[in-house]
């Protein structure tokens, strides 16, 4: 692989020295393109105390193409299936080159708190958010306690 | 130029969003006046034809070259060259300027046929640095671009004694100095206390007049004397060593040892700072042994088991030839006694006859009085533990002796019993006989009166009843048969 452009270093650096509240990402020693990722669930959501993680990659064509980003830890969500895919917007047509690796995770992180159920990607957990959320809302927060320890 | 080597951190104003470094020919939207290097948005553009901050639509036409003073803020950024070694710094407009002449940028060898890279400014002489020269002193082949590193290190370089300004080659000069007559030098008896300093070839001048000269037979014996002394003192050290090693160990089996003794060390030690004998006479131990062991009797015991306890010590002195005397002869009298008793006990109709048979009556006293030594903690652990075992042996003899005693007791007691029960019987015959004969005197004369039609008087019958023989019964009522 070529030399890593400075964005990606700039970015690495700023995300390690002075990292978003409840989001951290390290690179691997590997791979400096990939990443690790941990959200803590927000607070006031089903998905409060989980700690879930994620992975990260950058792409060759990052900042001009989306990072890859999916969940590894198991989500009862609308917008997540079970595969851990994200179904938001700016991780797909709605990328800028403007956005950065800190503002993706801070977007994943308020998606979490904001399911849309209107745009689903899982749809049964969205049908079940639709016709019943307060037992769709207990069911995310059952799986959080199992698997977002 | 792909990157600069920003000297100072950037006003975030002047960063692209793009590539997150200060704008390269910055660029301004028309429409949204957002501003990017032109690569970046011209890249972005051929992905996306919108903003990258707002995502409104836009066109590599709409944009236009950002104004001169941005320009300006951004070319004025302070630099450096991003060549290996330079320590050029400067605004980033004028790098350009700089690298074209810069000293360190990397070039091809001048030399045709090198084929080794160097950096420009030893490419200036137009001679290849790879080849190799002789050096001038030492005749060893040098690269020349290490020839100047070699040169100063060079062992045959020459250089000038700093003393007496001779020409000399560097690897003689330690040698020169140690014989160098400028060098400054001390008294040859500085050791002892001369202070005077000054040039070797006036040492010996000096020394003539050297007052410690004259005592230097002294110095000498002194020198001797101390060193003897220092000899002694290393041996006497060594020794002292390893006699606190071997303390230390043996501090450490004395641990051991009482660790291992527990309470008997204790007792030891009392008896030591006492500054009795180890071996004294058990006697005077007696309330010692009595309070540690409770159970035995406080009656002083008898010499004998004592004594045989503590003659592990072969200078005791043997308190008693009866210390040898078994303990079961000792208790031999106690069954003659206790039969004794037993006989006048049985002697007399006592109705608690059981309460003979009780073997703590029978023979508690005379076990404890007897065989039965304390536990003597003024001995070793080991003769207090022979003195146990044989303690443990003449009670058992002793309780075997006992067993046999009451068996022989209570045969004898059944024999006694059987005698008495017959004695008795042949009393209760004769009373029986007695009685029979009253009876059969009675009824007679009974009969007798009913026959002699009342003609005998009541006192007349009882002299005459002994002669009387014993008729047939005639009122059977008032008969008794025995």
């Amino acid at each position: 692989m070529a030399g890593l452009p400075k964005r990606i270093i700039k970015e690495t650096e700023r995300l390690m020295a002075d990292p978003a509240p409840g989001i951290t990402a390290t690179p691997h020693d590997d791979n400096l393109r990939y990443f690790d990722v941990t959200i803590a669930g927000p607070d006031g959501s089903p998905f409060a105390a989980g700690n879930f993680r994620l992975e990260l990659f950058l792409p060759e064509e990052y900042p001009m193409a989306p990072p890859k980003v999916r969940f590894l830890t198991k989500i009862y969500h609308p917008n997540i299936d079970k595969l851990g895919r994200i179904c938001l917007d700016i991780l797909k047509d709605k990328w800028s080159p403007a956005l950065q690796i800190r503002t993706v995770l801070l977007s994943i992180q308020a998606l979490l708190s904001s399911p849309n159920p209107d745009d689903p990607l899982a749809t049964d957990v969205a049908k079940h958010y639709k016709e019943d959320e307060k037992d769709a809302q207990r069911v995310s927060q059952e799986w959080t306690q199992l698997y977002a320890k | 130029m792909a990157t600069y080597n920003y000297v100072e951190p950037t006003n975030s104003n002047l960063v692209c969003c793009i590539c997150r470094a200060p704008f390269v020919d910055p660029v301004t939207t028309q429409a949204c006046s957002h501003t990017f290097c032109r690569g970046c948005i011209s890249e972005a553009l051929e992905h996306s034809l919108q903003c990258p901050v707002d995502r409104l639509p836009l066109t590599p036409e709409d944009l236009t070259s950002a104004g001169p003073l941005i320009r300006s803020l951004v070319d004025e950024l302070l630099v450096s060259c991003p060549n290996n070694d330079c320590p050029h710094v400067c605004q980033r407009d004028l790098l350009q300027g700089h690298l074209d002449a810069c000293e360190f940028l990397i070039v091809d060898c001048p030399e045709q046929s090198c084929h080794q890279m160097v950096v420009r400014k030893d490419a200036v002489n137009g001679a290849c640095i790879h080849s190799a020269v002789i050096c001038s002193e030492c005749y060893a082949e040098v690269a020349m671009s290490e020839y100047e590193a070699h040169s100063s290190t060079c062992p045959d370089s020459a250089c000038s004694c700093e003393h007496c300004a001779t020409e000399i080659s560097k690897s003689t000069i330690e040698l020169h100095g140690e014989t160098c007559e400028r060098a400054p030098v001390v008294c040859t008896h500085a050791p002892n206390g001369c202070s005077w300093k000054g040039e070797r070839r006036l040492r010996d001048g000096h020394i003539s007049s050297c007052p410690y000269e004259a005592i230097k037979g002294f110095f000498i014996i002194h020198k001797d004397t101390t060193a003897a002394l220092k000899e002694e003192n290393a041996l006497l050290q060594a020794k002292i060593d390893a006699l606190q090693g071997h303390l230390r160990a043996t501090t450490r089996d004395l641990q051991v040892a009482k660790a291992a003794l527990g309470p008997w060390y204790t007792n030891a030690v009392n008896r030591t700072e006492a500054g009795l004998p180890i071996h004294h006479p058990p006697r005077s131990r007696a309330p010692t042994s009595a309070s540690l062991n409770p159970a035995t009797s406080p009656q002083p015991p008898l010499p004998g088991p004592r004594a045989s306890i503590s003659t592990l010590g072969s200078d005791a002195p043997n308190p008693a030839p009866a210390s040898v005397t078994p303990t079961h002869v000792n208790a031999t009298p106690g069954p003659s006694n206790t039969s004794h008793d037993w006989r006048a006990h049985s002697s007399r109709p006592s109705p608690n006859i059981s309460h003979n048979w009780d073997p703590s009556s029978l023979t508690a006293r005379s076990i404890a009085r007897d065989v039965v030594a304390p536990i003597d903690l003024g001995t070793s652990l080991e003769g207090s533990l022979h003195g146990l075992r044989e303690s443990m042996v003449t009670l058992s003899t002793t309780v075997d002796s006992v067993g046999r005693r009451s068996e022989i007791a209570l045969t004898n007691e059944t024999v006694r019993l059987n005698e008495e029960v017959m004695s008795v019987r042949a009393h209760l015959h004769g009373l029986r006989m007695q009685v029979h004969a009253i009876m059969m005197d009675r009824n007679t004369q009974v009969t007798g009166r009913v026959d002699e039609g009342g003609g005998i008087t009541e006192g007349a019958w009882i002299p005459t009843r002994f002669s009387q023989v014993p008729g047939q019964p005639q009122i059977p009522l008032s008969i008794t048969k025995l």
